[in-house]
């Protein structure tokens, strides 16, 4: 099986001080990748470079045997990144947040699919709504709806299940099956995924990782 | 070639080592064209029939405006070589330039309002090259002041990068719409500083005196440079043992 | 791809007109900095009338300034620039598309405006339509050499008066030619060369700012 995602002995420093070092990761198809640490072990700072916004000091990433920085575009429009921040317009309803998504992706969304995520969701009743009046969880399921919309081999997470309710847990981990199921990975940053989903894990701060 | 030639010559290190060869030969120029420049200008060269001896300011004055150009124009060179080719030692060359420039430019300002009073009879007239030379000087603040609210190194070089760029790109439009602004209000001017045919005896001091000016900008570019090139390789091997030394 | 250049236009358009704050302040501030100035030099209309040009310019230039500091920072808070960043569109047509937006929103109601405030300060009909098509040309420019430097400083939390030191020298042409061209109409003077010159800038801020931008952004938003 080819390796999807290859990290080589990354290493990044803010202001002199090494925040990621000797990080080593090599993802195949269907595999996720769940990275541990605590608060300022630097796991949004890693997921950020994995996303290609932000070079590292040293080591490489490889996406399907090319560096990523060689073939940004391409690269990132097979990725989905999903930051802390939930990335929606306040002002926006919820509808029209989902419909400048779609064209941003550059994805040829109709009202029935729209409809169909928000209604996987729970989203429906608020459809009209403006996002900010949305609770810190419906934000994140609205952020998490995004992800369904179209489809892409390599999911970036930060924190996907932060104030999200059991339900909203449910139907995240049914949408990570289902990517995984079409051979799409995932590198989740997060405390709350039990470990029997995930196939590798990292520990940041240890600066060690292990299978 | 072009690759050993960035990776090998260009490489701070073997920078750092070669400047020192360079920085005797630079200070011996240097001393050469200033002495030169100084005793002619102030002694040899004629006074000027209608200003008298005040005329010598030019020989400050001149190459210090000159020179400020130069190095901005060097700061443009040195980010298009950083943002395409992420050349490090451009990026601290870039760095290193800002402040001598904002100094040059401060100093031409300063002597063109000295020069100013027994010309025009006041410190400051809105004279289309001082002015010029104003606004460069906001440049030259702007991008420093940019520079020193980011913490990142790299960040900070390829952001300031981009607003030296925009700056160089906007300096000719600036400087002509200037002279345009000022022949527009002022009517024929009256404050032309150069005259268009300058005798030799007082021209020679002149260009000494420019090539004086961007030899010390060479020298205290490359000292500065070698300075940044310790802090910014601090925790490399090599440069652990040039501290030790 | 220009489907998403109008999408993200028509969005950004909607957002702000919902939010009547944020095109009403520079609006504001535009007219009560110009009405600052009777009181700062007095009353006379002759006096008001020559400096008028300068007075019109300097203001919607400064109204201009801090309206462009909310381009891109709202949208860096709520993670929004990474999806533009992210998006398979040319970064440099999202840009343009997200200045244009701006310009229709924040711009447009101030130009409309001007003229009511050129009357004002005792300005003739040729001035009045000197003072239009000039900022209709000129306050474009303004808006894409302003969206470098914020997307320059978009990171950067204590930016403070940063955005105005970096790019105010840049606008020297602008306001050269946007008051010569009020001033060439008060002289009875055609102004179709200062026109044609503030195109010429038009054009060259249009080829040069919103590749420069999108540039900016990268390195802004991981500050």
């Amino acid at each position: 099986m080819t390796t999807q995602l290859r990290i080589d002995q990354l290493q990044f420093e803010r202001q002199d001080e090494i925040i990621l070092q000797q990080i080593n990761v090599a993802l195949h198809a269907s595999e996720i990748l769940q990275i541990w640490g605590a608060n300022g072990s630097g796991k949004s700072t890693l997921l950020r470079i994995i996303a290609g916004f932000i070079e590292p000091h040293a080591g490489s990433i490889q996406w399907r045997n090319q560096s990523i920085f060689c073939q940004l575009d391409t690269y990132q429009q097979q990725l989905r990144y999903l930051g802390h921040q939930n990335g929606v317009k306040p002002s926006l309803t919820v509808y029209e947040n989902l419909c400048l998504y779609s064209a941003l992706t550059a994805s040829r969304i109709n009202s029935r699919i729209l409809n169909q995520v928000l209604d996987h969701m729970n989203l429906q009743s608020l459809s009209q709504t403006p996002t900010r009046y949305l609770s810190a969880g419906q934000l994140r399921r609205l952020s998490l709806a995004k992800l369904l919309l179209n489809p892409a081999p390599l999911w970036i997470l930060d924190e996907p299940l932060t104030a999200l309710d059991s339900e909203g847990q449910d139907f995240f981990k049914a949408a990570l099956l289902n990517h995984l199921s079409t051979e799409g990975i995932a590198i989740i940053a997060t405390h709350h995924l039990d470990l029997t989903l995930s196939t590798q894990t990292l520990h940041l701060g240890t600066l060690s990782s292990h299978v | 070639m072009l690759s050993w030639f960035t990776h090998h010559f260009l490489a701070p290190k073997s920078f750092y080592k070669t400047s020192w060869f360079l920085l005797p030969w630079l200070m011996g120029a240097f001393i050469i064209f200033f002495v030169y420049g100084l005793i002619a200008g102030l002694f040899i060269a004629p006074a000027d029939y209608q200003q008298g001896d005040g005329f010598r300011i030019i020989y400050v004055h001149v190459p210090s405006a000159f020179t400020a150009m130069a190095i901005y124009l060097v700061m443009a060179i040195c980010a298009l070589l950083t943002l395409v080719w992420r050349i490090k030692i451009a990026a601290i060359c870039m760095a290193c330039s800002a402040e001598i420039g904002a100094w040059f430019t401060l100093l031409a300002l300063v002597t063109g309002s000295i020069w100013g009073k027994p010309m025009w009879g006041t410190w400051w007239i809105w004279d289309a090259r001082l002015t010029s030379v104003l606004i460069l000087l906001f440049l030259y603040l702007g991008f420093i002041a940019l520079r020193s609210v980011i913490n990142d190194i790299s960040n900070r070089d390829r952001a300031s990068s981009i607003i030296a760029l925009v700056g160089a790109i906007n300096l000719p439009i600036i400087h002509y719409s200037v002279i345009w602004w000022n022949t527009l209000h002022q009517g024929p001017s009256l404050m032309q500083f150069a005259a268009p045919s300058i005798a030799p005896a007082m021209l020679h001091p002149l260009v000494s005196m420019i090539i004086a000016f961007l030899l010390f900008y060479a020298i205290i570019l490359i000292l500065r440079m070698q300075n940044e090139i310790l802090i910014r390789e601090i925790k490399t091997e090599w440069v652990k043992r040039v501290i030790a030394l | 791809m220009f489907s998403a250049f109008f999408t993200l236009m028509q969005y950004e358009i909607k957002i702000t007109l919902r939010l009547a704050y944020s095109w009403l302040t520079p609006l504001l501030f535009f007219v009560i900095v110009v009405s600052l100035f009777p009181f700062a030099v007095g009353p006379d209309p002759i006096l008001l009338l020559k400096i008028a040009p300068g007075i019109l310019w300097v203001s919607a230039l400064l109204a201009i300034l801090i309206s462009i500091d909310h381009l891109f920072r709202d949208d860096a808070q709520t993670g929004y620039l990474d999806l533009l960043l992210l998006s398979p569109h040319p970064l440099s047509l999202l840009m343009l598309s997200k200045i244009f937006a701006h310009w229709l929103t924040h711009c447009l109601p101030l130009i409309i405006i001007s003229p009511l405030l050129g009357f004002l300060l005792h300005l003739p009909a040729n001035e009045e339509y000197a003072l239009v098509m000039s900022l209709l040309l000129g306050t474009p420019v303004l808006i894409l050499l302003g969206a470098i430097g914020a997307a320059l400083v978009v990171g950067i939390r204590s930016h403070g008066l940063l955005l105005p030191i970096l790019i105010m020298p840049l606008y020297v042409p602008v306001l050269i030619f946007g008051t010569g061209a009020l001033m060439a109409a008060s002289l009875n003077q055609p102004i179709n060369g200062y026109l044609a010159i503030m195109a010429v800038l038009l054009l060259l801020s249009l080829a040069f700012a919103p590749f420069l931008t999108g540039m900016a952004l990268r390195i802004g938003v991981n500050q």
